[in-house]
């Protein structure tokens, strides 16, 4: 089927949604507000096919900015279903990838950014050093200088423009100590990713002809998660859009704002809703959850909003488990007596349709143990997990690793997509003409000869990386970080490290699809969805803290709010009976009330 | 967009040439200088239909005078792009290219070199590699997908137009004809196909015609065996609908005759006409952004008078209303005659640097300067261009003298390649300018003029022109020179002296005037003014200077050669000085040119 016919077909769908309609049919600046489960990633990955056929012409494309690399990942893996590969005319990506690749790169010298030549993406340990030297010259305190890279960030974020006297005064330590951290990264020849976004406007501020340049290649921004992009992205898109002509198409959720520690502001969605020469469509239809979750979520977010289930939907239901005792035997509880009891009221229910969502990391750890005395098959992706999920590319060396493992019998997944893949992961070091041939040559023979599921994953890592990859990571400017991560989780699979056993069977069952309980901070398990959610550790003084601010705690209540619209079925709250958060008191009251 | 800067290293006969450029180009100079080399050098960026296997070049495509080429050696082709951001598309493609320092400009470079992973001098041509990037990083590389939509396509000199119109698979009616049958309904198309079956049929009914294809059909079932018989028959074309189209001709005189019944030149233009049509469809259907058509002599089969009317159209009608460059090589003055006067490119050989080239591109013009000179070209087709030396003279009557003079002193011009060029007044700034910018040697000849109870006229003009002839030579305000000679010119001998330093000659009065008071041409001008049907009194005149050359009054003088008509006195004067030496002033201003070419 042709590429036009795929997305037509799929077009047919949003017809009976009048805001995905609407949507889809827009012809100038557009806002969607999506509500959770409104079916906004399929509203917005049809429109931009369309927007290709239809009304971007080659060699101009469409520019698509979304959260992390896990949304990006997932936009990509919906576009090829429509027959629409990235690279050329679609860039996907984030923020930083698009600051980095499309400005700063390409600009760097005509843009006169005055950065180092052959400059390189920092990585975590070159970053702890050029911190380390920043604060001993700038303050050369008692503490550990780390402790100062949340504040350093935090500023770096909130006041875009060097030049305004705001930077120097609100709070002059850090912005000297922001500025000698710049400088020592520019002394290595490296910036680092807060760089990225904020070098990025600056080439744009100061070159007027940069913006048209955008435009040229990009006549069309799509955005999504436009909630948590933050202010860099903002300024970026009023110069673009409603200056230099760009066409803005913009998806979010002010009410899933989380990242509020990141730079997210909710309200920059909502001014932009409210312009005049901006078409807003509202989706209210939410296709996940059941009934009564949706009622439920509108108390857990404790504002009114006109969401209803989709016709057709279930009822599903809400469970509170107050429970006594200390975490960690709240955590065996949950294994030992609330899960049997949920798989005997759905046995169809696979593993991997299970999430367990916890606040923060810590916790996390007790539900990963419990989970392990129960010997449950688990993946997690927080910030303890093995390795950052965000990382591209040891997500490409599961799927290297998956084809390994009888991938290669099955098509499961296709070296032609390893490829791709792993082409765009490279892409910096595969510039000349045959590079991408010896490349392919060397990843068929070292998977080839390497294609054994019973293997140490230490060895295997190892050889892949010598054989195949360690060439290419080094001659990539933005993979340098990864690069490290690579290494820190192969000295962990060592023979004296905490993984020395791991299998690669092991390792290629933790790519997307296997069949393995989820757990995920609040945080990370935005955009997903589960038939069952359990969430673990509600209880007040963990959401929200002690003593927060008004604003945090609209914000503490937005990410319970996150939570608890990922789930289709059923959802379970679990928490200390003498301290339950305050916000699954007020759900459980106002639904009893209900009746 | 247009293409602002050319510079090729060590390809074939160019060692290092450097020319800014002004989008169209028209390059002139003498055979085997290298037009088609650099025509070919911007092919190595531009052509898509050059297979890489071309790209490839060999080691005999490195400069001759290079030797064996090393390790630092390589062969560079960069062109330079500007106003390249009008047009989004174009932008897309070209934004990443600009240059570190400028913004404003971006770079597209051919590079054939060592290869990188090569320890050592390069031994044979497995040796090199080449590649093409943009900007000022090689890491930068264009290929195809830019190649696509700014394409560059090459019509060879003497092509066969003919012939390709008559096939259709190279026709360059073909994708005009398939996109206007795009429309077509099919129905439509059935009616027709009614019609040629019917047509076709009727052919049947000539007894000799059927018994012919059915003397064809017998042989050759004979000969290949029933099974290979594909049952031949005579008809007016395939019927079958979709392929109907493919039967249309173009037709010339009312469609009465075939195209191959045309001329040689009308084929010609025919195929620039579909051609031109093409690319406008091409740009409308946003296959393409931006077109450098390459034409290789296109004076070939072609008339004068046609010469310049195709080409003014080209250049003037479709190049300002389709994103079309014109490149051409070329050896008609005709053609260099309807180019803008900004396109000229002018290669010269020389003896140690291989082929150098200079251009009309950047010589600061005023806007009359500019279409004083163009017109200039225009009418005398251009000669200028294509000459070795030039000798800017005032008007007609100096054009008529210098080359018998110039014969007498055993320099024909003709010979050497040096043409003289009437300014038709003294304005001989823009044209100085232009030589210079394109280094032809040329000298001027100029009237002294002296005015009563001032400076001479000449004083000044001189001092203007070498002015600008310094500036334009060296790139800076000639301060010294202008200094010096404003302090010569108290001392008139001094100063035309010093003049003649900078090619500049001058006399002591006028032509005519001078020539008088030459002995040696008294008694041939008097001949010619004898010519002439006089009333006594001018009889007298001429009857008193004959007798002493000193009475000589220069305004009636001048007078009677103004009635004669001043190039017609100096062409009957030309027919009679056959060896007389001529005038000092103007032997130099010969033997200079003549020195320099």
């Amino acid at each position: 089927m042709s590429e036009r016919a795929l997305y037509l077909q799929a077009a047919e769908s949003l017809r009976r949604n009048p805001g995905q309609w609407a949507a889809y049919d827009s012809h100038g600046h557009c806002v969607v507000l999506a509500g959770p489960g409104s079916g906004k990633t399929k509203t917005l990955t049809v429109k931009l096919a369309r927007l290709l056929a239809e009304d971007v012409q080659e060699p101009r494309g469409v520019a698509c900015i979304t959260y992390n690399n896990e949304c990006a990942r997932e936009l990509e893996s919906r576009l090829a279903a429509l027959g629409i590969e990235p690279g050329g005319r679609v860039f996907i990506g984030t923020v930083h990838s698009f600051s980095l690749t499309q400005i700063v790169l390409p600009y760097a010298k005509v843009a006169g950014l005055g950065l180092p030549d052959e400059f390189s993406v920092a990585t975590q340990s070159e970053r702890a050093s050029a911190l380390e030297r920043a604060y001993r010259s700038v303050i050369d305190g008692p503490d550990n200088p780390q402790t100062w890279d949340f504040r350093m960030g935090n500023y770096r974020r909130a006041i875009l423009n060097r030049n305004s006297p705001q930077w120097r005064e609100r709070d002059p330590v850090l912005a000297a100590l922001v500025e000698a951290f710049e400088d020592e990264l520019r002394a290595m020849a490296r910036i680092d990713f807060d760089d990225m976004p904020l070098l990025a406007l600056r080439a744009l501020r100061a070159n007027e002809w940069l913006q048209r340049a955008l435009l040229a290649k990009y006549p069309v921004l799509v955005v999504d998660e436009y909630q948590d992009l933050g202010r860099a992205l903002h300024r970026m898109v009023l110069g673009f859009c409603f200056s230099a002509g760009m066409r803005l198409f913009a998806v979010g959720d002010p009410d899933q704002s989380i990242y509020g520690f990141n730079g997210a502001r909710p309200d920059l969605l909502q001014q932009l809703s409210r312009r005049d020469d901006v078409e807003t469509v509202h989706l209210r239809l939410n296709y996940r959850c059941g009934s009564r979750i949706v009622t439920g979520s509108r108390y857990a977010l404790g504002k009114d909003r006109d969401y209803e289930a989709a016709e057709g939907a279930n009822e599903g239901t809400i469970h509170f488990h107050p429970r006594t005792g200390n975490r960690d035997q709240q955590a065996d509880d949950l294994f030992s007596s609330l899960l049997p009891d949920i798989r005997e009221r759905l046995p169809d229910l696979r593993l991997a349709d299970i999430a367990i969502l916890y606040p923060s990391a810590p916790i996390g750890d007790a539900v990963a143990s419990a989970a392990q005395n129960y010997g449950l098959p688990t993946i997690r992706t927080d910030k303890n997990s093995l390795y950052p999920r965000s990382s591209r590319l040891m997500r490409w060396l599961e799927q290297c690793a998956e084809w390994c493992c009888g991938g290669w019998r099955t098509g499961t997944p296709r070296f032609r997509t390893l490829m791709n893949d792993g082409q765009r992961i490279f892409s910096e070091s595969l510039t000349a003409e045959g590079d991408v041939l010896l490349f392919q040559r060397r990843l068929l023979k070292t998977l080839w000869e390497r294609r054994d599921s019973t293997v140490l994953l230490h060895w295997w890592l190892n050889e892949m990386r010598r054989e195949a990859i360690a060439e290419l990571i080094e001659g990539c400017r933005t993979l340098q970080d990864e690069g490290e991560t690579l290494g820190a989780f192969i000295d962990r699979a060592a023979p004296d490290g905490d993984c020395a056993e791991m299998t690669l069977e092991q390792f290629a069952g933790r790519s997307e699809g296997k069949n393995c309980i989820s757990l995920s901070t609040l945080h990370s398990a935005k955009g997903r969805e589960f038939v069952v959610v359990i969430m673990f550790g509600m209880n007040d003084g963990t959401i929200p803290w002690h003593n927060q601010s008004n604003q945090r705690l609209v914000e503490w209540r937005r990410l319970f709010y996150v939570g608890f619209t990922r789930a289709k079925q059923e959802l379970h709250m679990m928490y200390s009976a003498n301290m339950p958060s305050p916000f699954v008191k007020e759900v459980e009251e106002r639904l009893k009330a209900d009746g | 967009m247009y293409l602002s800067r050319i510079k090729i290293e060590n390809f074939r006969n160019f060692s290092d040439l450097d020319v800014a450029l002004d989008g169209n180009i028209v390059v002139v100079g003498e055979n085997r200088v290298g037009k088609s080399n650099l025509l070919y050098a911007i092919r190595l960026i531009f052509d898509p239909t050059l297979p890489d296997s071309a790209r490839q070049l060999g080691l005999e495509d490195f400069w001759d005078g290079l030797g064996e080429p090393d390790e630092d050696d390589k062969i560079v082709v960069a062109v330079e792009i500007k106003d390249f951001d009008d047009d989004l598309d174009i932008l897309a493609e070209m934004t990443d290219f600009r240059l570190d320092d400028d913004p404003e400009t971006v770079r597209l470079t051919y590079e054939f070199r060592p290869r990188g992973d090569l320890e050592g001098s390069p031994a044979s041509e497995d040796d090199y590699e080449f590649v093409c990037y943009g900007g000022e990083s090689d890491t930068k590389t264009f290929g195809h997908a830019q190649r696509r939509r700014i394409t560059m396509e090459v019509l060879p000199a003497l092509r066969d137009a003919e012939g390709d119109l008559a096939t259709w698979r190279r026709s360059p009616l073909r994708p005009l004809i398939e996109s206007a049958f795009r429309g077509v309904e099919r129905n439509e198309l059935e009616e027709i196909k009614d019609a040629v079956q019917a047509a076709t049929a009727r052919l049947g009914d000539f007894e000799a015609v059927k018994e012919l294809e059915e003397k064809l059909g017998t042989r050759f079932a004979e000969m290949s065996g029933p099974k290979q018989d594909i049952k031949p028959r005579l008809g007016f074309g395939a019927t079958e609908a979709t392929r109907l189209y493919r039967n249309i001709r173009l037709l010339i005189d009312d469609g009465q005759r075939a195209i191959n019944d045309a001329s040689l030149g009308s084929a010609n233009i025919v195929f620039l006409t579909l051609k031109s049509l093409e690319l406008q469809r091409q740009m409308n259907e946003n296959l393409r952004d931006h077109t450098l058509l390459a034409i290789e002599e296109p004076e070939a089969h072609l008339h004068p008078h046609l010469q310049r009317s195709v080409y003014r159209d080209l250049f003037e009608d479709i190049g300002e209303s389709t994103p079309l460059s014109i490149l051409l090589t070329t050896h008609s003055p005709h053609i260099a005659s309807v180019a803008p006067l900004r396109s000229l490119v002018l290669l010269k050989e020389t003896a140690n640097d291989g082929a150098v080239g200079h251009s009309t591109a950047s010589i600061p013009l005023s806007e009359a300067d500019e279409e004083d000179l163009a017109r200039y070209l225009d009418v005398t087709r251009a000669e200028m261009m294509f000459a070795r030396g030039i000798i800017l003279v005032e008007g007609d009557a100096e054009k008529f003298l210098l080359p018998v003079l110039a014969e007498t002193i055993g320099h024909p011009l003709d010979h050497a390649g040096i043409t003289v060029c009437s300014v038709a007044g003294t304005n001989f700034k823009p044209y100085a300018k232009f030589l210079t910018a394109l280094d032809i040697p040329f000298s001027i000849v100029t009237d002294w003029d002296p005015v009563e109870g001032k400076k001479p006229l000449a004083m000044n003009r001189a001092l203007k022109l070498i002015a600008a002839m310094e500036h334009e030579r060296t790139g800076e305000v000639p301060v010294e020179v202008v200094n010096e000679l404003k302090e010569l010119a108290k001392n008139a001998n001094d100063f035309s002296d010093r003049c003649e330093n900078f090619g500049v000659f001058t006399n002591t009065h006028t032509l005519e005037v001078d020539l008088f008071k030459d002995e040696d041409f008294t008694a041939e001008i008097i001949a010619v003014l004898r010519e002439q049907k006089w009333s006594q009194e001018r009889r007298n005149w001429i009857d008193g200077w004959e007798v002493d050359r000193d009475t000589l009054d220069v305004e009636n003088y001048l007078k009677l050669i103004e009635s004669v008509g001043k190039g017609r006195f100096a062409q009957r004067l030309a027919s009679r000085i056959e060896g007389i030496e001529p005038p000092a002033y103007i032997k130099r201003a010969i033997e200079f040119v003549a020195d320099r070419v």
